[in-house]
């Protein structure tokens, strides 16, 4: 017992005397390291000034590079371009990983919200609130220097301009979108042939020969009806494409003025708009001063309740659902589509993905069985309010590769793998892997020189431009991304669609839940709350 | 008690008692005497977006989004206030001269008071000046995007030098004095001379974060995302670096002290002295963005919102001193009272007595049982980490607005506030309610039903069998079971349908769970013929003795009678059972909606926990889930507790 107290006060007697010390100690010691030579890869600069040539890389690559994603059917696709790579790279290990495509938003979330993820090169335009973050690398910082898997080009000088879209206000590029997909209307010629009735370029047409088609007993148009197909799918395709036809007028009002912190004064100081121009607006030719389109929206210059609106909304009432299958609202697409190989329906309409769908339904069928399929864009709506006598088609890029930003030399790794992805030689590789293992592009790809092949020939029908360039569409289908409105949008349309609210319930309803999310919008891509109160100035600033 | 030892006890508790008092004051000294001086200079103006100190002055110029630049003494009192045609992207300050750049692209040159001495525009949207007066050089870094960058220089009048295009986008500049060569740092983390490309660079090791330079020495130093700091000569090689173990947002250095500050995310700035050996660290402003020196051995670190914090070096290493000596303290506090309690333990007086035998006591029995607990503690460990933090944690969210890897802002009852107007959430409530109704029935009544028919049965191998393809679709994955639900039964081509079409009643034929008017009762009819729990009904029944109901039937008891006065209150630990997991699941199952409606059509099947998981998944609002998770957990945990209750009263009954 003696012995425990005598420790017992020693040990008191101890801390005490470190308490004390402890005030007095050195700073908190770090360890710095000397070095006698340059940090990084100093000497000759490899990131040169635009215009110089650069030579292949001077060491062998080393490191990981982790492709994470879902891919589905086309994970022996990327599987063949990295082992290409590593080929190429043998100090370099390309790890596929294909992640589940219903949990991967949820698993992507976790992985950005994390910092030591494995993940490198991912699918991101479904996390855009993390633009802003720093968590991707921004590919335009390496697409000026040069390609050494394309003859040292300069990289973009290898891609077409869809490529490398800004996905941000601050004109960052965030992913690389190296395939391109366009919506077209199909349609079965036998049926069309059968009733003697022509393809549609109106809508008024569309209604006419959807009547014919319905009297003969036939569903005129397989699509989905269901909430997601009004959001991210065919209806919401639909919404996009005519939105674009009736504002695009509007670009005028949202274009980047001089005296905007976006104002590009090599592509804005000279714009005018051109109805008759499906590249006007392309953002080479064209700044979109987003908060312009949020000001308007604010003030009710634009949005649902406007006559515009309405009256496109009125159109798509004569035909959806009433020339839909049963169950138009609770069918997915794919159920939709098989009506359509089946032969019960005569119209649907899709991207390029629905080849793969039309491929797959008729494998193993002779040719002359197989259903002859025609296409046609989509029919043209008239009247006063149209902006344009036209529309564009949807889709355009597509792929929205992004890279995790990690360290300098794995980032520098990472866009090395990125430049051979999308060099000529490595998508003409690519090509031909898909027809060996069946699968089907979306489109044309998005890089100078590359052809499809032959078998997938069919699918390069031409380019009617794209209605997304629109930055009014912003407000066809809720507020651009914002969940809410989004949520809200998906709703009300099925319950407009279905009769339960009228168009001027749902005109008013969505004004206001488009209104009310304006905050949330800028919240979610971290703009300032205060960015309408003077739309020349950086929302993120 | 002999002397000695009566000492020694007198001396544990004076000790323990001064440790704690120290521990005390440590904690508490540095609260008071910080050196650290907190302003508002601004006085609740917000929205500062860079900052630059005047050397030759020593002020402060915080460049604003309301189209100022404003001068501020060393003091915090506000000198002079110069206007701007749009908000101030970069200041910088050399020699009495003041430039400032703005996102319309005008650049303005102000005297040392503020007075404008030239007005000029630059061509893209500028994000960094310098400027040099010995020199007559100004540079500025402007881009629109990283594929469109140039680095324009220009007199102190506003006359253009020269225009260079750089390849990336800029994040830091500096000019030499002595040369008048510009330097600029990229996002891709290097560092080149301008012009001068070609001849080389250094580079750090993550995405850069701000940059400085000391014309005595001839050295830059940076600091990158991950905290290191590099001091690099003018031929790129590297002097020293040293990791600081957090996330960096910006640097600055005195040169009278030679000192390197940067200011890191976690609210502190580190001050780096002797080629980075010496590091004071001191709390910055909360949300503190921006920093600068200023000369005088002063450097300000300021937030967004106006908040600054003016650090003078000369009282760094005392702010130190306290500060570790807090630290320490935090952690000696608690074994100073742990030594306090044990010194008061092993004190003779009588009054002690009964505390000392209480610590005995527990001590005691802690030994005794040390086996035992010491098999439990692994199993307490993990419920702690993977069960009560997670839930801890999601309790401290619900008051927060997060976006996991970006920021966490306390936001107080905001999150359920939201919820109470979250139409989807009540309407999801009332779903919830017919769902929990329909399960409990379900889980209930027809297993009993079906537990007593097969009672019924005379044949014990009838009842074997029956009961065997009773169990056979249970055996079904759910989630199969789901599918063939959703297509095969109620889709449009779905059993339901057909039998419809048969039966030439082709008006009815719809699709059951796209129909608003009929989701609901599709899902709630999902399971059909519900006899789910039979075999523990069957198990339990067939536990009642066999003399009750013989004693029954001599009384003239029917079937139905037999079973509402016998086999019910005789199974009711199996129902009540039931009763509570039904009703807990019943209301955590978000798959049934999940897999089929996704909650529509429209908001026709919502229910709160498929809003949760949306509320995660979709809407990013991890506050709010964590609040709706929050008040399901009350509904349950209430509720559980009041049926559990009620089972104790039943049987102390």
């Amino acid at each position: 017992m003696k012995m425990m107290k005598k420790v017992l006060a020693l040990s008191l007697a101890v801390l005490m005397v470190f308490t004390i010390l402890g005030g007095c100690t050195d700073p908190v010691a770090t360890n710095p390291t000397k070095a006698s030579g340059n940090l990084g890869n100093s000497g000759p600069a490899t990131q040169p000034t635009p215009g110089e040539s650069q030579p292949s890389h001077k060491e062998p690559l080393r490191g990981t590079i982790n492709l994470s994603f879902p891919m589905g059917d086309e994970r022996e696709v990327f599987e063949a371009v990295a082992n290409a790579y590593m080929d190429i790279n043998p100090g370099v290990s390309v790890i596929i990983n294909d992640i589940d495509s219903n949990s991967y938003a949820t698993w992507l979330t976790a992985q950005l919200s994390s910092n030591s993820t494995q993940a490198d090169i991912v699918i991101n335009n479904m996390v855009s609130q993390y633009f802003g973050a720093g968590k991707f690398v921004d590919y335009a910082n390496y697409l000026t220097q040069e390609n050494p898997y394309a003859d040292n080009q300069m990289w973009m000088d290898t891609l077409e301009e869809a490529a490398y879209r800004p996905t941000g206000s601050d004109q960052s590029i965030m992913n690389l979108n190296v395939d391109s997909t366009q919506l077209q209307w199909f349609y079965n010629k036998e049926i069309f042939e059968e009733l003697n009735i022509e393809v549609p370029t109106t809508w008024e047409e569309l209604v006419e020969v959807c009547d014919i088609i319905q009297k003969a007993g036939y569903v005129p148009i397989a699509t989905s009806g269901n909430a997601e197909s009004f959001w991210l799918l065919d209806m919401g395709w639909l919404i996009r494409i005519y939105t674009d036809q009736y504002f695009r007028d509007y670009e005028e009002l949202v274009h980047a003025q001089k005296g905007d912190y976006c104002f590009d004064p090599d592509v804005d100081l000279d714009w005018t708009y051109n109805p008759n121009d499906i590249l006007n607006d392309l953002p080479s030719n064209y700044t979109t001063n987003d908060l312009r389109v949020l000001k308007l929206l604010q003030e009710g210059t634009i949005g649902p309740n406007t006559d515009k609106f309405k009256d496109m909304l009125s159109n798509f009432a004569e035909v959806f659902p009433k020339y839909c299958q049963e169950g138009f609202f609770g069918m997915d697409r794919y159920s939709a589509h098989s009506l359509f190989f089946t032969g019960k329906a005569a119209m649907t309409f899709g991207l390029g993905d629905f080849y793969y769908e039309y491929f797959n339904a008729f494998d193993g069928v002779a040719e002359e069985n197989k259903l002859d399929l025609g296409t046609f864009w989509s029919p043209a709506m008239t009247g006063e309010y149209v902006a344009v006598e036209t529309t564009r088609s949807l889709g355009g890029p597509q792929g929205f590769l992004g890279v995790i930003n990690k360290s300098q030399e794995q980032n520098d790794l990472v866009m090395d793998f990125m430049m051979f992805y999308s060099a000529p030689s490595t998508q003409t590789m690519r090509l031909q892997v898909m027809v060996e293992t069946g699968w089907i592009p979306k489109g044309p790809v998005n890089v100078k020189g590359v052809e499809l092949p032959e078998e997938y020939a069919f699918m390069d029908v031409g380019y009617v431009g794209e209605c997304d360039l629109n930055p009014m569409t912003m407000i066809a289908r809720g507020l651009g991304d914002e969940p809410t409105s989004v949520r809200a949008y998906q709703t009300n349309i099925q319950q407009f669609m279905q009769g339960k609210m009228s168009l001027d319930e749902y005109a008013s309803t969505m004004q206001k839940t488009l209104q009310d999310a304006i905050i949330k919008y800028l919240k979610m891509y971290q703009y300032s709350a205060d960015a309408l109160d003077d739309v020349t100035k950086d929302p993120l600033s | 008690m002999p002397k000695r030892l009566k000492c020694w006890r007198i001396l544990s508790l004076v000790l323990s008692i001064l440790l704690l008092l120290i521990s005390v004051v440590a904690i508490v000294l540095p609260l008071i005497l910080t050196v650290v001086q907190d302003t508002n200079p601004l006085g609740g103006m917000t929205n500062v977006l860079t900052l630059a100190g005047d050397t030759s002055t020593g002020n402060t110029l915080l460049g604003l989004k309301d189209n100022q630049v404003v001068a501020v003494d060393p003091k915090g009192n506000i000198l002079w206030k110069a206007g701007m045609s749009s908000a101030v992207t970069s200041i910088a300050a050399d020699g009495g001269y003041i430039v400032a750049a703005a996102q319309d692209k005008s650049v303005v040159v102000l005297n040392a008071d503020g007075s404008e001495a030239a007005r000029f525009e630059c061509y893209y949207t500028p994000n960094f000046v310098a400027v040099c007066k010995e020199q007559n050089i100004i540079a500025v870094s402007a881009g629109m995007s990283a594929l469109k960058n140039n680095i324009q220089t220009f007199d102190l009048q506003g006359n253009e030098l020269d225009t260079q295009k750089i390849s990336t986008t800029c994040v830091g500049l500096v000019i030499d004095p002595d040369t008048a060569e510009v330097y600029y740092l990229t996002q891709n983390s290097r560092l080149y001379k301008l012009g001068a490309e070609k001849d080389g660079y250094a580079q750090t090791e993550y995405e850069p974060r701000g940059i400085s330079y000391d014309s005595t020495t001839q050295q830059f130093y940076m600091v990158d995302t991950q905290g290191t700091v590099y001091s690099i000569g003018k031929d790129f090689n590297v002097a020293w670096s040293v990791n600081l173990e957090e996330e960096a947002l910006n640097i600055a250095f005195d040169g009278p002290t030679q000192t390197v500050c940067v200011l890191l995310k976690n609210n502190t700035l580190s001050i780096l002295q002797d080629a980075g050996r010496k590091n004071y660290v001191l709390d910055a402003p909360l949300e503190a963005e921006l920093l600068t020196a200023t000369g005088g051995s002063r450097f300000v670190a300021a937030s967004k919102d106006g908040k600054y914090s003016l650090v003078d070096m000369a009282s760094v290493g005392m702010q130190n001193i306290l500060q570790s000596s807090q630290k320490l303290a935090i952690l000696m506090l608690p074994i100073a009272i742990i030594l306090l309690l044990l010194a008061i333990t092993y004190q003779s007086d009588e009054k002690w007595a009964d505390w000392k035998e209480k610590v005995k006591q527990f001590f005691r029995v802690l030994n005794k049982h040390k086996i035992s607990y010491l098999f439990l503690l692994p199993t307490f460990v993990l419920l702690i980490i993977f069960n009560y933090f997670p839930a801890v944690w999601a309790f401290v969210l619900a008051f927060t607005d997060y976006l996991p890897g970006v920021y966490c802002k306390f936001v107080g009852f905001d999150n359920f506030i939201g919820i109470f107007q979250n139409e989807y959430f009540w309407t999801g409530i009332g779903n919830m309610l017919v769902f929990l109704v329909t399960d409990l029935l379900k889980a209930l009544i027809p297993p009993l039903l079906v537990a007593e028919f097969l009672l019924a049965l005379r044949s014990q191998r009838k009842q074997y069998w029956a009961r065997v393809l009773m169990y056979i679709p249970g055996i079904l994955p759910g989630l199969a079971g789901l599918l063939i639900w959703v297509t095969g039964i109620l889709g449009m081509d779905g059993i339901i349908n057909a039998f419809l079409e048969l039966f030439g009643m082709e008006s009815l034929i719809h699709d059951w769970l796209g129909d608003e008017r009929t989701a609901l009762g599709a899902l709630c009819f999902i399971g059909f013929p519900w006899v789910g729990s039979y075999i523990i009904m069957y198990g339990a029944l067939r536990g009642v003795p066999s003399s009750l109901y013989e004693a029954a039937k001599l009384d003239g008891c029917g079937w139905w009678r037999r079973i509402i006065s016998i086999d019910i209150p005789l199974i009711s630990p199996q129902l009540k059972y039931i009763f509570v997991t039904s009703f807990i699941g019943s209301i955590q199952d978000f798959n049934r909606v999940y897999q089929t409606t996704m909650g529509g059509p429209g908001k026709a099947t919502y229910i709160p926990a498929l809003e949760l998981y949306y509320n995660i998944t979709i809407f990013k609002d991890y506050g709010a889930a964590s609040a709706m998770g929050i008040l399901l957990f009350i509904v349950i945990f209430g509720a559980t507790l009041a049926l559990l209750r009620m089972q104790t009263q039943d049987e102390m009954v």
